[in-house]
């Protein structure tokens, strides 16, 4: 368990978390947000923002086992529990996908 | 023969001529002689005279035998003459008299031009009278056939009236003792109305009293209801408490359970702890049990009541039932008990009113008796009409018999039909199998003729041809098989001896057992020979409806 | 919190109820009993894991347990209970919550009672009152379980 910087986010009428450091950026569109990270992009149906310090428990071998997706750990925010997603391996609900690397290490991505 | 002459003149020339001479030769020798007397003269003119008289005496003589000669010539021509008129007439005259009217103007032909014309004639005018007669008689045959038929079905009708007529005044002497019947029926009825009348009273006050019991029973009834609507309440509020109670068990459960877990995590030192616990654990159950069983009694409790609660409903519902039907029944009764007085009234006028039927009834009958006398006499009138009936059909046909007498050039004319057939045997006389080809066929085209037969001069039968619509399944009777016995028979006999075409009586025939009659025509040869007999036997009422 | 020596040492058990089953519970694994506990479903998640829960502040997955043991189904329970349990090896242990149909009592099992047997995390059987009860094995539960 370690505490880190969470950015909260809504998909599916549940709550997520993805750890801030891999956030490149976030924008919004007609059909809802858009969480750039490094190597993918997260569509989000709402954000609700960053919290600094929380504990992050580790996922465990039994949500491993019956969850079927990858995750970063398991968090509480106000007694709500949730699962704060692998930004290399987010689950498919996110509709996440690849971005390309240009030449200087820089992904492309929009300004914001 | 035409004879020109006449006699009567001849006669009265030669008498003429002798009286004129006889009167001149006397004048002349007087005169004569009164000159020579006168003059005393000489005798020679008396001499002359004499001798001219004498002379003309002889002429006188001569012309007399002469005239008298040609009178005895002619007379005989003429007694001749009569005789072969005689002969001609007399032939005629018996072809008229046999009814050939066919013949008899060729017989007729002999005569006098004049008296021939005359004959044919008259020949004619007899002809075309019969003829009318043979088609009235016909017609008259015909209308008594129709006027027996309608007698007969106006007999039928009026019988089948009179049948009627019975039925009806059975039925109406049944009607009529039906009606006293129900009219005894009404005035007893009206009695035990009257007893039911007073018998309704006393029940509607009985009925009075069991509402009123009822109605008592219902208020207790709904009072217990509502107890146990009370009760009701209170049990689901013991229930409620019991939830709460196994809420507060469950708890406790779980807290014992909770405590045994932090005792076995704290080790030894939580080893008093989980005494407790499981101390606590064992209250919770208890209570746990106490509340299943204060559950198990209330449940039992709530179901009592809740029969009892059904219970009184349907004990409610069913006192509420026997209410109305109490009432009903007062109410019925109440109907019951006009109902009574209307009935009485009623039968009495039911009473009163089928003993005026009775009396109508019996009225009825009477007069239905006297249809039935009258239908009765108009049926034994009709039995009489249709007798006199029958006579004036067997008067048609005697009449159709007698115009048949006549040999007539009428498709109508059996002796006419009878005397062709004849001549077509004539024509195959030799050949029994023509003969009987011819009349099969004769048969066929005459539906009326039930036998057709052909004897030859000895009265051997030579073919026999039956009509088969006529005898049908029935056997040919043995005489007619056989054949003997037929020149006794009239027909035969009478046409041998008359050589025409005779017709008989009416007679009943052998093989249809119908009235018939036969018509026997001779076969004559080039010669006029009758060299056999055909005949044919015909049924009266197939040939009546031609 | 006193550490536990061990499943195999410890002859205390948790007796739980699921379905028409009865199974036993190391008590040493056993973190707590709450009743109510609210649950957060996971998309995605298979239909032993009912969601995810928050208990003293920490997350947890929460298991339908009778689908987990394919227990043979009962009537609907009256008072499920979830129990909180450490699962997985004992080093790298994680709470879990077990939903039961029923926590009924603790009970003292002699290891030479349990007659060794079944699969997955049912480690054997024992007879307790004439009736066989399942011994479950939590260390079996998670990673490589």
């Amino acid at each position: 368990m370690k505490d880190e910087r969470v950015l909260l986010l809504r998909r599916d009428g549940h709550l997520w978390g993805v750890v801030h450091d891999a956030v490149r950026t976030v924008t919004r569109g007609r059909d809802g947000y858009r969480i750039w990270l490094r190597r993918r992009d997260l569509a989000a149906d709402d954000v609700l923002g960053v919290i600094e310090n929380m504990h992050v428990w580790p996922a465990g071998g039994a949500l491993t086992r019956f969850w079927g997706e990858k995750a970063r750990g398991l968090a509480v925010h106000e007694s709500t529990p949730l699962v704060v997603v692998d930004p290399d391996s987010p689950p498919a609900i996110f509709g996440s996908d690849a971005a390309t690397e240009t030449s200087d290490g820089h992904d492309d991505q929009p300004s914001h | 023969m035409d004879t020109t002459t006449n006699p009567r003149t001849d006669r009265l020339d030669a008498s003429l001529v002798g009286l004129g001479v006889t009167v001149g030769l006397a004048l002349t020798g007087l005169l004569l002689l009164l000159v020579a007397s006168a003059r005393g003269g000489p005798d020679w003119p008396f001499g002359l005279y004499l001798l001219v008289a004498a002379i003309g005496v002889l002429a006188y003589l001569l012309i007399a035998y002469r005239d008298h000669r040609r009178r005895q010539v002619a007379l005989e021509e003429a007694v001749a003459l009569r005789g072969e008129i005689e002969d001609g007439l007399v032939a005629a005259l018996d072809e008229i008299r046999a009814g050939d009217l066919v013949s008899c103007s060729r017989k007729a032909e002999r005569l006098p031009s004049v008296l021939h014309d005359a004959f044919v004639s008259a020949a004619d005018a007899i002809n075309a009278l019969a003829q009318q007669i043979q088609n009235s008689s016909i017609d008259v045959a015909s209308a008594a056939n129709s006027v027996n038929q309608i007698a007969s079905e106006l007999a039928s009708g009026s019988s089948e009236q009179a049948a009627s007529v019975v039925e009806i005044t059975a039925a109406m002497e049944e009607l009529a003792r039906t009606a006293a019947q129900i009219a005894d029926n009404a005035s007893t009825q009206a009695d035990l109305t009257a007893q039911a009348e007073a018998s309704g009273s006393v029940g509607s006050e009985a009925v009075d009293e069991a509402v009123q019991g009822v109605e008592e029973v219902k208020k207790r009834i709904s009072g217990i209801a509502t107890r146990a609507d009370t009760l009701g309440t209170r049990s689901k509020e013991i229930y409620r408490v019991l939830d709460l109670i196994t809420d507060i068990a469950q708890e406790t459960h779980i807290l014992s359970l909770n405590a045994a877990i932090e005792a076995a995590a704290a080790g030894d030192h939580g080893r008093r702890f989980s005494v407790v616990a499981e101390e606590v654990r064992r209250l919770a159950q208890r209570s746990q049990e106490s509340v299943d069983s204060v559950r198990n009694l209330l449940d039992e409790f709530t179901s009592s009541i809740r029969a009892t609660v059904v219970a009184t409903e349907e004990g409610s519902k069913e006192a509420a039932r026997v209410l109305e039907r109490a009432r009903a029944a007062a109410a019925a009764i109440d109907e019951l008990k006009s109902a009574s007085s209307d009935t009485a009234r009623v039968a009495k006028e039911i009473s009163l009113a089928t003993q005026q039927q009775n009396a109508a009834s019996d009225q009825v009958v009477l007069t239905l008796k006297e249809v039935s006398q009258v239908v009765q006499r108009m049926a034994d009138s009709l039995k009489q009409f249709s007798s006199t009936a029958d006579q004036l059909n067997d008067l048609g046909l005697a009449i159709q018999l007698v115009a048949q007498s006549f040999n007539l050039e009428s498709p109508h004319s059996l002796k006419r039909l009878a005397g062709k057939w004849a001549a077509e045997v004539r024509k195959r006389f030799g050949s029994w199998e023509a003969i009987e080809a011819m009349l099969s066929e004769m048969l066929a085209d005459n539906g009326f003729v039930e036998l057709a037969y052909v004897m030859d001069a000895g009265g051997s039968q030579l073919a026999l041809t039956v009509n088969e619509q006529v005898a049908g399944d029935r056997d040919l009777p043995q005489q007619l098989k056989s054949g003997e016995g037929l020149t006794e028979r009239p027909w035969f006999r009478g046409v041998m001896r008359e050589g025409r075409t005779i017709i008989t009586p009416v007679y009943e025939s052998l093989l249809s057992g119908e009235p018939c009659f036969t018509v026997a025509a001779p076969v004559k040869n080039e010669n006029d020979s009758i060299i056999g007999v055909m005949g044919v036997d015909v049924n009266v009422d197939s040939w009546t409806k031609i | 919190m006193t550490t536990s020596r061990g499943d195999a040492a410890d002859d205390r058990y948790l007796l739980i109820q699921a379905g028409e089953d009865q199974c036993v519970l190391p008590l040493a694994r056993v973190r707590r009993i709450v009743r109510d506990l609210q649950v957060t479903p996971l998309a995605g998640a298979t239909q032993e894991l009912k969601g995810l829960a928050e208990f003293g502040g920490e997350p947890l997955p929460v298991l339908d347990f009778s689908r987990l043991i394919g227990a043979t189904p009962g009537a609907n329970p009256a008072y499920p209970v979830t129990v909180i349990a450490w699962a997985g090896p004992a080093e790298s242990r994680e709470l879990v919550g077990l939903q039961v149909d029923a926590a009924v009592e603790v009970v003292t099992i002699k290891a030479d009672a349990v007659v060794p047997g079944g699969e997955g995390i049912v480690r054997g059987d024992v007879s307790l009152r004439d009736r066989p009860v399942r011994v479950i094995s939590l260390s079996a539960l998670g990673a490589g379980g």
